[in-house]
Formats: structure tokens, C-alpha cells, sequence
């Protein structure tokens, strides 16, 4: 059984691209087919994790967005990016770096029809077990289709009240959309706070599942994207919290 | 026109409106007459960095651009507010220019894209209304329509980056735009450098990879967070090592 999951925040900066690129390749590493799409085409960067530099993007999503290519012409097999001898896969489909196409994107929108479309292509073409959505922050239309379709919506927000409320309005969407599964993962979070008040705040806030709690973490902030976490420090906690993570969305 | 300094970034979640809220006050600490405005219609912020919800504000710069109202009717002279909610004194003028912060108003606001003319007269007549010394823009973040009007528009670009490598890629086609609009002046401020870097390295491989002038280094601190609101350090700690940091990048642009 194939799963769609959207990994979504009401502001960006929250860890989704990091978040992320760790999960793809925790799973990954236990054998499964995983897709990456990145849909934050105003901002794109999880192409950045797995090493891919601008020259190293051939097709992208704009170029399958505007019927350039397929979708599967457009995913870039970066296992071996991360790590050799990982006994799964891992695919991404990068959004554009060039200027000029990530203005002609936001200027002309893109058809969110043809983009559902392309999710089931590549589950399907690439036989793929997870497609995990790296999804641009906020709510728009398009990252409303994308919510409509998932199996899983992990939502990330840092512990601080704007967070708390746009990710209010998140949540209230995902559940008028009937998203069959609402997983909250907290970041970045302060040192000094009690992670067991937190986690039950939150949890009666939103009342959805914490699945979840992450520090703010100095090794991962100092990685600055050039490397995925849970390759260079497979036995640090924050990984072992990934895991989890992982762990329940194959539940 | 005054001096326009635009605060952008590729990326967002870089610190730019918190700079530049800071950079207005103390500018405004020195006795100059600002003007800050939210052009960041995707996720604005300032009135709620200026602890403005409680206030009346009838109009924001979406009814200015919805034409709904004239731009001066969106300015609000906040020094008197900020003088007492953070029992100082400020020599010069703070003139703010919210953006709706209705979550619900943002999709309306961004989908319609207003028109570029609007908001060109519109700081025109934000500058004979209330005659600033300086006009501070914060934008919103990446390459959109809204962000490439605030740099063409800017004599100072001061764009922001975190040392992370998604934001160099970003970072260097925001800087080949600002060159391509020739804006005279353009610095980088490298923010939330985590604290086993060195500041002097930072710089001087930024300014390597770039071919500019970096303005500032500024390190990972968590003292701009607080617990309802943001904390403004130029009014609450103006002595800070961040807002001296500011201070001093800031002072080369502002002077004649
Ligand atoms: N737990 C954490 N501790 C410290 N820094 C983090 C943490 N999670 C993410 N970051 C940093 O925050 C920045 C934004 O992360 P990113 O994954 O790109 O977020 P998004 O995709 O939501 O914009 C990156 O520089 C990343 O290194
Ligand atoms: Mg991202």
C-alpha cells in the first residue's frame, strides 16, 4: 500500500525541507521506494540536501507543470547522494532554481489538477511506497489539492504564538478536508521549556497527535543543508525522534 | 524621494522583519523622521511586533492597494505608542504602514495582484504626507511580483541569508536581480550564525561566493523571542550586542 503524505507549515523556516529529506531517507534505509516532490516553487531548496547544485537539475516540476517532460522525466534518482548501499530509493522531483521560471510560475499559477495527476504517476511508474510533499508555507489553493489527496498531513510548527495560530487555520482546513490522518511535529524548540507541557498544550490545542518533539539543535542548525541528519548522526536523538515518526506513518 | 532601504530575503523565516522593525527604531532613536512599511502581504508582521492589536487601525496598506483608502490613512504615527508601552524616549518619528494581518484577507489580497503603479504612488505620497528622512520597506520573501517592485524602487537592498547552503543557491539570484535593476547599494546580513562559527570567516567567504559587500554577521541568539510578542531589543535592551551591531551596519547608508 502506497501512501501520499503532505509535510506542511503555516510559516516557513520551520525545519519542513529538513524534516523532510530525513524522512525520505529513514525510510530509504529500510528498504522502502520513496518519491520527494517539491512543491515550495517559490522558495525551493530540499533539492539542496541531497547535493544537487543548479547545473545538476536537468527536467524539474515547472518543466512537467508546463508539459515539458513527464513527471518521471523530471525525478532524480539521488540514493546514492546520500549515502552508498542504501537498499531503497529515493526520488526527487526539484522545483526550478532559475529566476525566470520561478517568477513565470507564480505569475501564470499552475493547473493543481495536473499536479495530482503527476502524484499518481509516480506512485505508479516508480512503484514507489511513500510520496512525501514538500509543500510551500501558508495555505493557497494549490496547497489545498495537494492536503485533499494525502493519506497523512505532518504538520510542523515551532512553539511560538504566531505559529500557534496560523497553524490553527491549518489545522481547521485538514479537517474540513477529511485528511484521514493529522500527525503534528513540533521543532525547533526552545532549550528551557518543559517538553511534556508543551506536548500536552499542543495536543489539546489542536487536539491531533503529537508525534514528535524536536529541539532546537545546534549540530543540525551547523549541517547548514549540506548533508542529511540522519546520515552524519544516525545515533543523535533527534534521529532516534525521526524514526519514530517514520515508524507511525507505516502504521 | 527620501532614502528607500528595502529588507528582502529568498527565504523566509531569515529574520528580515524583525531587522528591520529594529533598524526603524533605531533610526528613530537618532532623530530621524521613519517610515516603515509592510509590503510582506503573505505573512505580515510589524504591527504585531509593535504590540499595535489593541489599537485602532482602521485601514492597512491591503485597503490602500485595494483602493480603499489613501495611503495616508494607513500611516499611523506610532512614537507615542512605542514611547509608552516601552517607557522610553525617541527623539525622532516612527510612522508605520501595517499590512492586514486577517489570515483570512491574505489569499484575497495575494491572488488579485494589485497594480505596481498603485503602490509606486503610493510611497510617492506616503513621502509628501509625512516627509520622512528614510522610507524602510519589508518585504515579502523570494521572487515575486510585490518583492522585485521593492527592490527596484530601494537605494539600500540589505538582503538577509542564514548560513545554510538552500539559502546561498536562492541568495545569488536575488543578487543577480538587484544588479540586473542596478539598485546602488546592496548588503548581505548574514543572519543566525550559529555560535561555533567565526563572524570573520562568515563574512569573508560570503562576500567570496558573492562578490558582495556584506553588511553584517549577526549569531544564533534566542533573546528576540518572547513569549506573546516578539521582542523589539532597540526599544527594550538598546545597548544589546545585536542592536549595536545593527547600529553600526546601518549607519554608513543613513548618512548623507
Ligand atoms: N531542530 C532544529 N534545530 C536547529 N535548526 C534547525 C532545526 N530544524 C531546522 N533547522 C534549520 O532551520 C532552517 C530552515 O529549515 P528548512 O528545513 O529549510 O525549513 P523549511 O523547509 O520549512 O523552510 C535550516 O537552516 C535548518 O538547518
Ligand atoms: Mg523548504
Amino acid at each position: 500500500m502506497s501512501k501520499i503524505i503532505s509535510i506542511h507549515s503555516f510559516r516557513g523556516g520551520t525545519g519542513k525541507s529538513n524534516t523532510t529529506a530525513n524522512l525520505a531517507t529513514l525510510a530509504a534505509m529500510q528498504g522502502l521506494r520513496v518519491g520527494i516532490v517539491d512543491t515550495d516553487i517559490q522558495s525551493p531548496g530540499i533539492h539542496v540536501l541531497f547535493g544537487l547544485e543548479t547545473d545538476d537539475i536537468g527536467n524539474s516540476l515547472n518543466d512537467y507543470l508546463w508539459g515539458k517532460c513527464t513527471i518521471k522525466e523530471a525525478a532524480h534518482d539521488v540514493t546514492s547522494r546520500v549515502s552508498p548501499g542504501i537498499p531503497g530509493k529515493i526520488y526527487l522531483i526539484p522545483s526550478s532554481i532559475k529566476a525566470g521560471e520561478i517568477a513565470r510560475v507564480i505569475h501564470e499559477g499552475y493547473d493543481a489538477g495536473l499536479l495530482n495527476e503527476g502524484f499518481s504517476d509516480l506512485l505508479e511508474e516508480l512503484k514507489l511506497d511513500l510520496l512525501l510533499i514538500d509543500t510551500h508555507p501558508g495555505i493557497n489553493e494549490e496547497t489545498l489539492l495537494s492536503l485533499a489527496i494525502s493519506d497523512i498531513l505532518l504538520v510542523i510548527m515551532r512553539p511560538d504564538k504566531q505559529d500557534f495560530q496560523g497553524t490553527s487555520v491549518t489545522v481547521d482546513v485538514a479537517l474540513k478536508l477529511g485528511v484521514p490522518s493529522l500527525m503534528m511535529l513540533v521543532n525547533k524548540i526552545p532549550l528551557q521549556l518543559d517538553l511534556n507541557n508543551l506536548k500536552q498544550e499542543i495536543e489539546r490545542t489542536f487536539n491531533a497527535e503529537v508525534v514528535a518533539m524536536i529541539p532546537h539543535c545546534d549540530e543540525l542548525m551547523s549541517l547548514a543543508s549540506e548533508d542529511i541528519f540522519a546520515v552524519r548522526y544516525p545515533d543523535h536523538a533527534v534521529t532516534a525522534e525521526l524514526k519514530k515518526v517514520i515508524q507511525k506513518m507505516l502504521a | 524621494m527620501p532614502k528607500i532601504i528595502a529588507f528582502h530575503s529568498f527565504r523566509r523565516s531569515t529574520g528580515k522583519s524583525s531587522l528591520a522593525a529594529n533598524t526603524a527604531v533605531i533610526c528613530a532613536q537618532q532623530g530621524m523622521r521613519v517610515g516603515l512599511v509592510d509590503l510582506n502581504l503573505e505573512s505580515p508582521s510589524l504591527a504585531y511586533t509593535f504590540q499595535l492589536e489593541g489599537q485602532s487601525i482602521p485601514y492597512r496598506i491591503n485597503d490602500f492597494l485595494w483602493q480603499n483608502c489613501t495611503i495616508d490613512q494607513a500611516a499611523y504615527d506610532i512614537t507615542k505608542h512605542l514611547e509608552t508601552i516601552w517607557h522610553t524616549n525617541i527623539s525622532g518619528r516612527l510612522t508605520l504602514v501595517p499590512a492586514n494581518t486577517q489570515y483570512s484577507d491574505n489569499s484575497h489580497t495575494l491572488k488579485d495582484a494589485y497594480d505596481i503603479k498603485t503602490l509606486n504612488e503610493g510611497l510617492l505620497d506616503l513621502s509628501l504626507a509625512i516627509q520622512p528622512d528614510l522610507l524602510i520597506l519589508d518585504t515579502h520573501a523570494g521572487i515575486n511580483d510585490d518583492a522585485v517592485f521593492a527592490l527596484a524602487v530601494s537605494d539600500v537592498l540589505l538582503i538577509l541569508l542564514r548560513p545554510d547552503r538552500q539559502d546561498y543557491q536562492g541568495t545569488a539570484v536575488i543578487v543577480d536581480i538587484a544588479r540586473g535593476l542596478e539598485v546602488p547599494q546592496v548588503g548581505l546580513i548574514v543572519n543566525d550564525v550559529p555560535n561555533r562559527f567565526d563572524p570573520a570567516d562568515v563574512q569573508r567567504e560570503v562576500e567570496a561566493g558573492f562578490g558582495c559587500n556584506v553588511a553584517a554577521v549577526i549569531p544564533f541568539s534566542t533573546d528576540m523571542v518572547g513569549m506573546e510578542h516578539p521582542r523589539v531589543l532597540a526599544l527594550e535592551d538598546p545597548q544589546h550586542p545585536i542592536i549595536n551591531t545593527l547600529r553600526e551596519m546601518i549607519s554608513p547608508y543613513i548618512s548623507l
